[in-house]
């Protein structure tokens, strides 16, 4: 009697350690963090990522679970209209990008001040079945540009899980 | 015969005191001389010789000065004309003892006349008299203080300040300080309101207040006071010239002084009044406003929570 429970048992309880194992050691997604960035450990989570360059330009990526499924379009109109109608940033920009992986997103780019500075953001949006990523980078008007081949780069490099 | 004498001897008695009294008070009352160097005495260049008491009124109470060997002395201690640069007219004479005092005072014109005048007999009181003293020409205009209050709601402080000078300097205006959520600016009293519209459209007005302060009263009031004080000190240095006494000469002198504090102290607010006449305060407040008060505005509100959280705000914190 006790061998069949324990002949039972053991399989659904290797199982299960085997998925919380996995579960905790993978994130929502994955990315290589760019040159001249380095990304902060502190807000490193399964569903944020943070990394900072020396002249304080700034690339979080954020997750959101994907309940109320819309579309890629869907979204990106949503998040213009936060931006702009909202926050009262002016859009400078918007276009298609893909990932290496293929995955396709689109990205907006806007101006805004941060007190009296002038600065450059730009979102990135990726929607897939579980998830919603938001990929923003912010920095300085001036030093934006700089920074735009590590942001491509990062960009490129993300992978959804 | 008998009816007609003693009437006749009464008119002669009568005719007699009344010329005999006439004579003695005009000896007693009236003196003329001539100044020194020559020149002749008219009617307009002509002194009085008795002393009168000068009061000068004061605001912490009044203090009386009086000659205090009265009218004989006096007149033996002016032996000597007045100085050519100073003159005392009147107009007409009237005894110090009959009527008023006051009444009498205030129909005096005290002005100092300069050599030039005295030669040429050139009239132009502009060109020799302070403008005080000959009663200075204010302005029929009223004299008002405004003072607005501006309380706007804004999203950025920054922003809000730099437009609100920015409008400010356009309108002729300065800023007299400017704190964070705060500024003071002065503008011509001509533009206040046109400066107030404008200060409406940099943010949300959540208070606004106006305050006029008349103080043309005010203004006259200080001037005629100035020009009362200036025409009594014209009137001690007149006296300062012809006493020969050390101790009236001190009295006199510490007089003149306090006189001359309470000109400049009158000059003063009479600048400061139109100082602050021609521009007003415009004392402009900020406060922050609630970022759901845009949506309102907008009239648009986001149906999903993530999104509100984006933006270079979060991003920036560490």
């Amino acid at each position: 009697m006790y061998r069949t429970r324990l002949t039972f048992g053991l399989p659904g309880l290797i199982g299960l350690l085997v998925l919380m194992a996995t579960l905790a050691g993978c994130n929502t997604f994955a990315v290589k963090t760019p040159q001249g960035f380095v990304s902060l450990q502190r807000y490193r989570s399964k569903i944020y990522y943070k990394a900072v360059s020396p002249d304080n330009a700034v690339i979080t990526i954020s997750a959101f679970e994907h309940q109320d499924k819309g579309s890629l379009d869907y979204w990106t109109a949503i998040l213009k209209r936060e931006m702009v109608l909202q926050k009262g940033y002016k859009l400078t920009g918007a276009e298609a990008v893909r990932t290496h992986g293929g995955l396709e997103g689109r990205q907006l780019t806007f101006s805004t001040k941060n007190g009296t500075t002038p600065y450059a953001y730009e979102s990135t949006l990726f929607v897939t079945g579980r998830y919603i990523y938001v990929i923003e980078a912010a920095a300085k008007a001036k030093r934006f540009k700089a920074h735009r081949g590590s942001i491509d780069a990062l960009v490129a490099s993300f992978r959804p899980r | 015969m008998n009816r007609v004498l003693p009437t006749l001897i009464g008119l002669g008695v009568g005719l007699a005191l009344v010329a005999g009294g006439c004579a003695s008070a005009g000896k007693s009352y009236r003196r003329s001389y001539a100044p020194r160097g020559g020149h002749s005495t008219s009617e307009s260049v002509r002194a009085t010789i008795s002393l009168p008491t000068i009061s000068i009124a004061s605001t912490g109470g009044s203090s009386q000065y009086e000659p205090s060997r009265g009218r004989r002395g006096v007149q033996k201690s002016l032996p000597s004309p007045p100085s050519p640069s100073l003159s005392v007219r009147r107009r007409s004479y009237r005894s110090p003892r009959r009527g008023s005092s006051s009444d009498s005072r205030s129909r005096r014109v005290i002005r100092p006349i300069t050599k030039a005048r005295e030669v040429s007999g050139n009239r132009n009181p502009a060109a020799t008299t302070p403008a005080v003293a000959q009663g200075a020409r204010v302005p029929m205009a009223r004299l008002v203080l405004y003072q607005g209050t501006m309380v706007l709601r804004v999203f950025k402080l920054e922003d809000a300040a730099d437009l609100a000078q920015k409008l400010a300097l356009e309108t002729g205006a300065y800023i007299q300080s400017r704190h964070t959520t705060q500024m003071v600016i002065r503008v011509p009293v001509n533009r206040f309101h046109e400066l107030m519209a404008r200060l409406s459209a940099v943010g949300e007005v959540a208070g606004k207040s106006i305050a006029a302060k008349d103080v043309t009263r005010q203004y006259f009031d200080v001037t005629h006071r100035l020009k009362a004080d200036h025409a009594v000190l014209m009137r001690l240095k007149s006296l300062l010239l012809r006493v020969r006494n050390v101790q009236e000469s001190l009295l006199i002198e510490r007089e003149m002084g306090r006189l001359l504090t309470r000109i400049e102290q009158y000059k003063g607010l009479l600048r400061y009044l139109q100082h602050h006449a021609s521009l007003s305060t415009i004392n402009l407040y900020f406060r922050v406003k609630p970022r759901y008060s845009r949506r309102i505005r907008t009239g648009w509100r986001s149906p999903f929570g993530w999104v509100k959280g984006l933006g270079i705000w979060r991003m920036m914190r560490f």
